[in-house]
């Protein structure tokens, strides 16, 4: 009774864990790398003397009736290598001679039933090894089957399949949204399978990575077959997830107030090493189910991070928040996720390895977004804002608050950049609607002797320019007399750009009476709008 | 072959009061499990013949009368029962009288038919009633429980003629056996008290001689010579591991049906129940040795593999005083010495082999063990 040639020997393991074997009690090293490819049965001593490597040894009821001829049979096994010896019907004798088979390394195996049942039995998944190698991938399939879809009941199934084996599901960028970290670390004398979760539209979603001690050659090849029956139900996680924030946009921005919450309440910001277990606190199964589905919906978890903030002009729109999603996605990946937040629509993504070296994240996202919102469309024009870098997740709450604070200061269908807004953005920001009357009552001397407005604009630049006739009259376009002569009607009109009292106010009266909210930048008297 | 005696130069050449006390002493240095009534009983009764007719010759084993009729003689039944029905001193003449009169001649010798101390015993106290001289040897070199577990059968020489004489004044013969004498001698005991003293294995010296064991009634006035120690060194013991006992079991037994070489056992003819004594060496490889144990020491296991086994003698030793330890009297927590004491070189041939195991069929030892 040996083992077919070609396929791989059966291995202790598979034997014990999913062969023909019930209630089988071990005595030994039951996780040993052994290989089965023999069953030999022992009615009587001088048998023993016959013994080959690998082989299963199986002794009869008679021949296993004393402790003592089970002991000999254990030396007998270890002098020739022999994998393991099986005893069947236990009659309560194997207490001391199971610590002899500790003792020697060989495993004994107490199983109930006939003992030539069981050699059969043994025998038959010897001839057929990948039969014992199906079983248990089909009985990981159905597991899988049943777990549904949802990653921790994925990966719980998993685990049963697998035994001591440490299976995580992770994002491409290394973090684990469901399972054991453990079956990250690197760990001497294991070995590891990792399969490509895609995501609904193929682009790379997460990583399955198991974890093992080597049980047989061969098995790293089962490992991965059954890592593989999780991946369509994982993709189909993803295309639900997506679907249902892409069907109420809602959720998503409740998902990103959950994550942003969370980072807050919870320690650490670094996302969760691994699934918490039942005992694990509420706030901790939270963040756990927070992170997985973000990571189902493709968000970027690991920093750096650029921040975008769009607002799209006028009043909301229900068509707008899909005709902006489907101009976002026609941006690519580099794109990142549009989630309505903070009254507008915000994003980020993380920066790779290139912009960590040398070049400006920010200023690249700038040019990304430009290029993403210079696409002609229906969509109503649109201002932007870039922030960042944010180093890690923990900061991303941080620099979306920047992003939003630019983009409120932003003029219509500019793009800003949170690091860099300046003082006309500033002075840009002042509620002018409120400030028009008491602006109109400080400069009314002027307004009322200023025909064309030149007399105006003349006190706009002139205080721009600290004063200065010369830079004024430059700034102007003007003979430099021509600016001294209206700076002297102006203190003759009791309005003087020197007086350190007047300064002040008067200069944030021009800029509210002046400034046309809907006029590009650079068409404002005075200049200096943008540095950059 | 280490534990056979030889006729040597301590031998003595006559048996006295002297040496007999100091025979009953050696003798039972590896006989821990010796009834003390029937050992009581015989030794006074060798010692009332030897005063009433004087030393018997020990005749070395080469000197053995060529044609002239040896007599083995040996006590059959339960030693227990000795005590319980004395003997009239009668029973030991009137079995050899009666195998006189089936061989048609009288004896020349009586030969003690093993190494049991009430055997040599009763054989001292036959040889001086009948005014014959002791061999000096035994038909086994060691104590086996049946009448034809002898070296004399495994030569080839029937038991049969054979006279049973009871101490209720009976006397049965048995001319021809076949191979059943257990069988038929055995219900005989059981009517006749308990207890007889058997004379078998009348042959002519020089047949005989093919199955002696010389010079083991010297041995043991030796080994009687002096006390602890030294008395046992008389036997050559192998010492083959010490340690301390963790556990002794009750054994499932069964052992006659696995080994093909055993003879068909008769597990009635050894009384006791199958025990395990498990012992876990305290140096060297620090093995788990296991004792299996039915009567006697019948194999020793060290992590599985034989140490030694019947026909060999194993003993387990105290190692506090270095005294022979019945295995009755083993309990968990006893610092012992496991040794070795080998049989006869004939015993370890197959045949041997099989006849020392009938009652029970334990493996051949293949191990090596120290010498003490």
């Amino acid at each position: 009774m040996s083992a077919s040639g070609g396929s791989l020997p059966l291995t202790l393991v598979e034997l014990l864990h999913h062969g023909p074997l019930t209630d089988v009690t071990v005595h030994g090293p039951a996780g040993r790398d052994t290989q089965i490819t023999a069953v030999r049965i022992v009615d009587r001593l001088d048998a023993l003397n016959a013994l080959r490597p690998g082989d299963a040894v199986v002794l009869t009821a008679s021949a296993a009736s004393a402790a003592w001829t089970v002991e000999m049979a254990l030396r007998a096994a270890w002098e020739h290598a022999a994998a393991c010896v099986v005893v069947a019907g236990d009659g309560g004798r194997t207490g001391s001679v199971g610590e002899l088979a500790e003792r020697l390394g060989i495993a004994l195996l107490v199983v109930e039933g006939d003992a030539l049942d069981v050699a059969v039995r043994i025998a038959s998944a010897v001839a057929r090894p990948e039969a014992g190698r199906t079983a248990l991938v089909a009985e990981a399939a159905r597991a899988v089957a049943a777990a549904g879809v949802r990653p921790s009941a994925v990966l719980s199934a998993l685990h049963g399949a697998l035994p001591a084996t440490s299976v995580a599901l992770t994002t491409p960028s290394g973090e684990v949204a469901a399972g054991r970290a453990a079956a990250l670390e690197e760990k001497p004398g294991t070995l590891r399978v990792t399969v490509a979760v895609p995501a609904p539209n193929g682009e790379d979603l997460a990583r399955l990575t198991a974890r093992f001690r080597p049980r047989a050659a061969g098995w790293d090849d089962t490992v991965r077959e059954v890592l593989g029956l999780a991946v369509a139900p994982l993709t189909a996680w993803a295309a639900t997830e997506r679907l249902a924030a892409e069907r109420d946009g809602h959720e998503a921005a409740q998902l990103l107030l959950d994550v942003l919450d969370l980072l807050g309440t919870v320690g650490s910001g670094a996302p969760p090493s691994g699934a918490p277990g039942p005992g694990a606190p509420q706030a901790e199964r939270d963040r756990a189910g927070a992170f997985a589905r973000a990571t189902a919906l493709g968000w970027p978890l690991r920093g750096p991070f650029v921040v975008y903030a769009v607002r799209p002009d006028g009043p909301p729109q229900p068509h707008t928040g899909p005709l902006l999603t489907a101009r976002w996605a026609r941006g690519g990946p580099d794109s990142g996720p549009l989630v309505a937040h903070a009254g507008v629509w915000v994003s980020w993504r993380g920066t790779g390895p290139d912009e960590a070296h040398g070049r400006d994240p920010v200023a690249d996202a700038e040019r990304h977004l430009r290029g993403v919102l210079a696409v002609p469309g229906r969509l109503p024009r649109l201002t932007a804002a870039v922030a960042g870098p944010a180093p890690t997740l923990e900061d991303l709450g941080a620099a979306l608050d920047d992003a939003v604070a630019a983009l409120a200061l932003a003029r219509t269908g500019e793009v800003v950049r949170a690091d860099r807004t300046g003082p006309a953005h500033l002075l840009a920001a002042l509620p002018r609607e409120a400030l028009q009357g008491p602006a109109r009552t400080l400069l009314e001397p002027v307004l009322a002797a200023d025909r064309d407005g030149t007399l105006l604009r003349t006190l706009a630049v002139l205080l721009d320019v600290g004063g200065a006739p010369s830079a004024a009259a430059l700034r102007l376009g003007v003979h430099r007399n021509t600016v001294t002569a209206r700076l002297e009607r102006l203190r003759g009109l009791g309005r003087d750009p020197d007086d350190p009292a007047l300064r002040l106010p008067m200069h944030l009266a021009c800029r509210v009476l002046l400034d046309d909210p809907d006029a590009p930048p650079d068409a404002t008297a005075g200049g200096g709008t943008d540095s950059g | 072959m280490t534990g056979t005696p030889t006729d040597g130069p301590g031998r003595p050449g006559s048996l006295t009061p002297d040496h007999l006390r100091r025979l009953a002493a050696g003798a039972r240095v590896l006989s821990a499990g010796t009834e003390e009534s029937a050992f009581r009983v015989t030794l006074d009764w060798a010692a009332a013949e030897l005063d009433a007719h004087g030393p018997v010759p020990l005749l070395p084993a080469h000197e053995l009368p060529g044609a002239g009729l040896c007599v083995a003689v040996t006590l059959a039944g339960a030693t227990a029962a000795l005590a319980e029905q004395l003997p009239t001193g009668e029973e030991p003449v009137r079995a050899v009288r009666a195998v006189e009169r089936l061989r048609g001649r009288a004896a020349e010798a009586i030969v003690p038919l093993n190494t049991a101390v009430e055997n040599t015993l009763i054989a001292i106290a036959t040889a001086a009633r009948c005014g014959l001289p002791l061999v000096d040897g035994d038909g086994c070199g060691r104590v086996l429980p049946l009448l034809e577990q002898t070296l004399f059968a495994l030569a080839g020489h029937s038991p049969a003629p054979l006279a049973l004489a009871t101490p209720g004044g009976d006397v049965v013969t048995v001319e021809s056996a076949h191979g059943r004498v257990e069988d038929l001698v055995r219900p005989l005991l059981l009517a006749c008290g308990g207890w007889g003293v058997v004379a078998a294995y009348a042959w002519p010296g020089a047949d005989l001689a093919r199955g002696l064991v010389a010079g083991t009634v010297g041995r043991a006035v030796a080994a009687g010579a002096d006390e602890g120690e030294p008395a046992f060194a008389v036997y050559r013991p192998r010492r083959l591991c010490r340690g301390r006992i963790v556990a002794v079991e009750q054994s499932a037994g069964a052992y006659g049906h696995l080994d093909p070489a055993a003879a068909s056992g008769d597990d009635a003819g050894l009384p006791s129940r199958p025990t395990s004594v498990l012992v876990d060496e305290d140096e060297g490889l620090r093995r788990r040795i296991r004792l299996e144990a039915h009567n006697e020491i019948l194999l020793a296991l060290a992590d599985g593999a034989l140490l030694a086994s019947v026909p060999d003698q194993i003993l387990i030793l105290s190692a506090a005083d270095r005294r022979v330890l019945d295995v009755e009297r083993a309990v968990p927590g006893m610092v012992v010495e496991i040794a070795v004491v080998e049989a006869d070189v004939r015993w370890h041939t197959a045949r041997g082999r099989a006849l020392a195991r009938a009652g029970h069929g334990a493996p051949a030892a293949r191990d090596e063990g120290r010498s003490l």
